[in-house]
């Protein structure tokens, strides 16, 4: 196999400084360190995380994983849950789409490798006490803002979660984040989600909706728009928009009937008296 | 409206605001050394299909350790980390047959890649089958002054031994080196 490289002719000496110098400018594909910065937000958050220990995991064994975790998070806040749906989506899809090392490529590649190393979840039992903490954001009656109203109108058009559908019914985390544009934009896409989150932790419901205006703004395709429409659906009901609430949540279920955030959509639209979707 | 951009602050307020929270402090460390963590796992024997996980795995150590890790003195911790990954890593490589097999097929079935990458991606696999040669001790001073191009005192303090002795590993980390690429040049050849 060696013999046909043509690197190979080289003499030793010029060898030896061809291999060192490409090892030297040798960098980490830009979705693993995209990768990284979400774990460790979400581990700086002591969010239960995968550490990339487990090499030796099932798809199987992950998935139950995923399962239980998805559990987790309901019962846990929501906030929390987002980040840890990240992760387990990342790892999910690594599974399910086993994308090889040139990730960059949109396309998606079915062909399942059998010993995919596999992420498995350590800390599951670590979900942080500020997950336990933030709980269920309860319904505020009475206080949607007008403008709130007009902004989610707005959401529930074209610009909402059906703007994502459009381009991908199954829009994978991998080519998600293979559309990021620099590896940096992740970590700001995130602080937005997290502001969000926090505003809805603290039941500031208005601050919630506009860290997520501000999301939409700036990052038009960004990697988390399924994610922030979940917090969206959540915001609204908390503002106390109701019928809004339902509507985007159901417009959610449509669009993303099998996202691992669905029951966590689905479960908040009950919460409302909503009819919406029953599975 | 104008008190709701107040509210949310902006990414440079936000920025500010956020020095102090440990998410950001593990965000600049992925962002400052990755590259390093990847390339020495990479050159240290660390499978390419797994150093992916083991990359994630030193970050997700040094988030959870932020506070024992002294200023200044982050790569040093991440060093140690990943030297300790990729040693158990290449133990259970050792132990275990099946993970190997998975390995080659995880080759044989990578997507196609255009003639320059994959002239790359053999160049570098051909130097990592020359790295497996050396001595483990000795393989790590080399990888750390021949591809990190650190310095013998940065390598000294990193690796936590003597100058006088990271010179002689390195001597011999060279030799050894340059006789197992002529070897398997001419086997390849």
């Amino acid at each position: 196999m060696l013999g046909s490289d043509a690197f190979l002719e080289q003499e030793p000496e010029e060898l030896e400084q061809f291999l060192l110098q490409l090892a030297r400018r040798d960098q980490a594909p830009a979705e693993a360190r995209e990768r990284a910065l979400r774990n460790v937000a979400a581990a700086a958050l002591g969010v239960g995380v995968f550490s990339g220990a487990a090499l030796y995991g099932s798809p199987t064994s992950l998935a139950k994983a995923t399962a239980w975790l998805v559990a987790k998070w309901l019962v846990a806040g929501f906030g929390a849950g987002l980040l840890t749906i990240t992760v387990t989506q990342v790892v999910a899809q690594r599974v399910a789409n086993a994308p090889s090392q040139a990730a960059t490529s949109s396309e998606s590649r079915s062909a399942p490798k059998a010993a995919v190393p596999a992420v498995a979840p350590r800390r599951v039992s670590a979900v942080s006490s500020e997950s336990e903490a933030a709980g269920l954001p309860e319904v505020e009656q009475g206080s949607a803002p007008v403008a709130s109203v007009a902004s989610e109108t707005r959401a529930a058009g074209s610009r909402g979660p059906a703007n994502v559908a459009a381009s991908g019914a199954a829009p994978s985390t991998v080519t998600r984040l293979a559309s990021s544009a620099e590896p940096n934009s992740l970590t700001r896409e995130l602080s937005f989600l997290e502001h969000a989150r926090g505003a809805l932790a603290q039941h500031a419901a208005l601050e919630a909706l506009h860290a997520l205006d501000e999301y939409r703004t700036r990052f038009p395709n960004g990697s988390l728009q399924v994610e922030a429409a979940a917090l969206r659906v959540e915001a609204v009901g908390q503002s106390g928009n109701r019928a809004l609430a339902q509507q985007l949540a159901e417009s959610f279920l449509t669009n993303f009937p099998s996202s691992p955030l669905a029951a966590r959509v689905r479960a908040a639209a009950d919460a409302l008296g909503s009819d919406v979707h029953k599975p | 409206m104008a008190d709701f951009s107040l509210v949310l602050g902006g990414p440079p307020a936000e920025s500010a605001r956020a020095v102090e929270k440990p998410e950001v402090q593990a965000r600049a460390l992925v962002n400052d050394h990755f590259d390093f963590v990847w390339r020495l796992l990479r050159r240290l024997g660390v499978p390419e299909a797994d150093v992916d996980d083991a990359a994630q795995q030193v970050f997700i150590v040094a988030t959870r350790r932020m506070t024992d890790i002294a200023l200044g003195r982050e790569r040093t911790f991440l060093y140690g980390t990943a030297l300790r990954i990729a040693a158990t890593l290449r133990r259970n490589l050792r132990r275990r047959e099946r993970f190997i097999e998975s390995v080659s097929a995880e080759t044989e079935g990578s997507a196609p890649t255009p003639h320059d990458e994959l002239e790359r991606r053999r160049a570098l696999s051909f130097l990592d089958t020359v790295l497996q040669a050396l001595d483990d001790n000795e393989r790590v001073v080399f990888v750390l002054c021949e591809i990190e191009e650190l310095s013998a005192p940065e390598v000294a303090s990193l690796v936590g031994i003597p100058i006088g002795t990271v010179a002689s590993r390195l001597r011999r980390a060279r030799q050894a080196f340059v006789a197992e690429l002529t070897r398997l040049k001419a086997k390849g050849s």
